[in-house]
C-alpha cells in the first residue's frame, strides 16, 4: 500500500510538471545536496524578469508573494499560447516546465524571504 | 521499479521545495572575500554592482564614474518628443550608497594594470580583486568631415543621456512652423537598433500636433530599418506619410558647420534641427588598456561569464562587448541589465570558490511609434555550448504583432522597474 501511494505521487508530480519531457543540462546541478547552488540557479534563472515585473503593480503585475501555483499555470498557459499577451507568449517559451516552476517557486517566497 | 529507485526519483523531484529557504550565500565557507571595483554607473554596472551586494553583502563594491548622477539613456526619446522631462529620467546614487553600501568615487578612469589588479583614476589607484567593465560606448567622428569639438552644440547626438538630450529636445520644441528635422543614423552595430526609428516616431508625432508644414529627413546610413522595421513603416505610413522622408543607403560623411548642412554622397541637406548619431566603438579606456583586439571596435569576452578573453579577473558587460563573441544579443538596456547580474554571479562564484552556472538572458524593448502607441520586441537568451556563444532560444523571440496603447503604458512601467532595480 505504502508503494502504491509512493508510486501515485511520484505519477502525479511527474505528469504535472512535465519532468519526464525535460532533458536539460543547464538544471543537472540542481540537486538537493548543495543548497547554495539551488539558490544561485534559482537567482539566474529569475532575475531577468525583474527588468519588467518590480515590486508594485502597475500596467505591468509584480509578480512578489503571489502563490507559486498561479504563476506557474499562468506562464504555462502563456506557454502553450492558451493565455494571451502580445509578450509573455514569446518569454514563456524561453524556459522548461522545470525551470518556469523554479521561476514561479522563486517570486511566490520573494517578500516573505527577502523582506 | 526498486524502493531506492523510488526514493532517489523521490529527492530528485523535491528540486524545488529545497529552494525553501533560500540560503543567503553569505552564509556558507566563505574562503575569498574580496573587493569588485565597477568601472561605469550604467545599465550594466548598477545591476551588476546591486546584484553582488544583494547576494553577498560582505564583498566591497567600489564603482568609479565621473557622472553623479544617473541619467536614462532608454526613455530619453521621451523627453526628445516632450512627453518627459530630464527630471523624469535623472536619478541619485543614493539608495545605493545608503542601503547596499556601494562606495562611488566620481573620477574619470585613466589606465587598468591587469598584472597588478590596479585601475588609476586621474586622483587615486585602487586595487581589486574582480573588475567590472561596463563604460558604455564612445562616439566617434573620425569619420565625419569638419567635425570639430564645438560641432555637437549644432549636430548633438544625443546618444548618450545628458545635456545633448536636453539640448537637442530644445531645439525640437523651438522649431518653427515650416521648419526641417534630420536625422542620421549609422551603420550597426551601434547602441539601441531601435531607437533612432523611434526618436524619429516621436519626433514626427510632435511636429504633427504642434508645428505646421515641417518634415524630419531621415538620413540612414542602412540599406532598411534595422529594428522592428514593418512595424515602424506601417505607423510612418499612416500616420506621417506626410512629415517623414526615409533616405536609406544615406550615409552622412560630413557637416558644414556654418549653415547646417548635412553632406551624404548624393546631397547636401540643410536643416533648422540635426541630430547627428554617430559611429560607435568600445571606449579608448578599453583600447589602450589592451582588452580590445587589434582591428575591432568592440572587447571580446567568453560569453559564458563575461570574462575578458585577453585578462584575468577582468569582466566586460553591456554596450562595449564584440557580438561576434558574445553572440547576437542587441546593445540594449536591458541586455546590459542581464548581462550585469550574470557577471555578478560569475564574480561571486570566483569569489567564494564555487561552481558557475549557464547565463540566461531576456531582452525587451519597448518603442514607441506616436505619443499614444507602443511596439515591442524580446528574447530570452541561454548558453549553446557547442558555439560557445549566448543565442536566443528557438521560439522564444518575436515582434509584438501590432501597436497599442497597452504597450505604451507597458513601456514606462518597464523602465520605472528596470530603474528601481538597478537603483533602489
Amino acid at each position: 500500500m505504502r508503494y502504491v501511494r509512493l508510486f501515485l505521487f511520484i505519477y502525479i508530480v511527474f505528469a504535472s510538471f512535465n519532468i519526464l519531457a525535460e532533458n536539460n543540462d543547464f538544471l543537472k546541478t540542481f540537486n538537493t545536496s548543495n543548497a547554495p547552488m539551488n539558490f544561485i540557479i534559482a537567482k539566474s534563472l529569475s532575475m531577468p524578469c525583474l527588468g519588467c515585473h518590480g515590486q508594485r503593480n502597475l500596467s505591468i503585475p509584480s509578480l512578489f508573494k503571489l502563490k507559486e501555483s498561479y504563476i506557474y499555470n499562468a506562464l504555462v498557459e502563456y506557454k502553450l499560447d492558451q493565455r494571451e499577451h502580445y509578450l509573455m507568449q514569446i518569454i514563456s517559451k524561453g524556459y522548461s516546465n522545470k525551470e518556469l516552476k523554479i521561476i514561479s517557486k522563486y517570486y511566490s517566497l520573494q517578500g516573505i524571504y527577502n523582506e | 521499479m526498486n524502493r531506492r529507485f523510488l526514493l532517489k526519483s523521490i529527492r530528485n523531484l523535491g528540486v524545488t521545495s529545497s529552494l525553501l529557504p533560500f540560503i543567503n550565500i553569505s552564509n556558507s565557507n566563505a574562503k575569498n572575500i574580496g573587493r569588485v571595483v565597477v568601472l561605469g554607473a550604467g545599465w550594466g554596472g548598477l545591476s551588476a554592482a546591486k546584484t553582488i551586494k544583494n547576494i553577498s553583502p560582505e564583498v566591497e563594491v567600489i564603482i568609479i564614474d565621473k557622472n553623479k548622477e544617473f541619467i536614462s539613456c532608454p526613455m530619453s526619446n521621451w523627453v526628445i518628443g516632450q512627453l518627459k522631462s530630464m527630471e523624469d529620467i535623472t536619478f541619485s546614487f543614493d539608495n545605493l550608497k545608503n542601503k547596499y553600501s556601494i562606495k562611488f568615487i566620481h573620477e574619470e578612469a585613466i589606465n587598468i594594470d591587469p598584472s597588478k589588479k590596479l585601475i588609476k583614476t586621474d586622483k587615486q589607484e585602487l586595487s581589486y580583486d574582480k573588475l567590472i567593465l561596463s563604460p558604455g560606448i564612445e562616439l566617434d567622428y573620425s569619420s565625419i568631415e569638419n567635425w570639430n569639438k564645438d560641432s555637437f552644440y549644432n549636430f548633438p547626438s544625443a546618444w548618450k543621456a545628458g545635456h545633448e538630450t536636453k539640448l537637442l529636445s530644445n531645439n525640437i520644441k523651438n522649431l518653427s512652423n515650416g521648419g526641417v528635422v534630420t536625422i542620421s543614423i549609422p551603420l550597426g552595430p551601434y547602441r539601441c537598433p531601435p531607437g533612432p526609428y523611434e526618436r524619429a516616431s516621436l519626433i514626427a508625432s510632435y511636429l504633427k500636433k504642434y508645428k505646421k508644414n515641417t518634415k524630419l529627413i531621415i538620413l540612414d546610413s542602412n540599406q532598411k530599418i534595422v529594428s522592428k522595421g514593418a512595424l515602424f513603416k506601417e505607423a510612418w505610413d499612416e500616420f506621417y506619410s506626410d512629415i517623414i522622408e526615409y533616405r536609406a543607403n544615406s550615409g552622412v560623411v560630413g557637416i558644414n558647420n556654418l549653415n547646417n548642412t548635412f553632406i551624404t554622397d548624393f546631397e547636401d541637406i540643410k536643416c533648422d534641427v540635426a541630430n547627428l548619431i554617430p559611429s560607435q566603438r568600445a571606449p579608448k579606456i578599453l583600447k589602450e588598456n589592451g582588452l580590445v583586439a587589434k582591428g575591432s571596435n568592440w572587447a571580446a569576452v567568453n560569453p559564458f561569464d563575461f570574462s575578458s578573453t585577453i585578462a584575468n579577473n577582468i569582466f566586460i558587460i553591456g554596450d562595449s562587448t564584440s557580438q561576434t563573441s558574445v553572440g547576437r544579443v542587441p546593445k540594449s538596456g536591458y541586455i546590459a541589465n542581464s548581462m550585469g547580474k550574470v557577471c555578478a554571479l560569475a564574480v561571486i562564484a570566483e569569489l567564494y570558490d564555487i561552481e558557475k552556472v549557464p547565463p540566461s538572458l531576456i531582452n525587451t524593448c519597448y518603442s514607441l511609434v506616436s505619443s499614444e502607441e507602443g511596439i515591442s520586441v524580446s528574447a530570452v537568451y541561454n548558453y549553446n555550448k557547442a558555439e560557445n556563444k549566448i543565442k536566443s532560444i528557438k521560439g522564444a523571440t518575436g515582434l509584438s504583432p501590432n501597436r497599442s496603447p497597452l504597450i505604451k503604458s507597458n513601456a514606462w512601467d518597464w523602465a520605472t522597474n528596470i530603474w528601481q532595480d538597478m537603483l533602489d
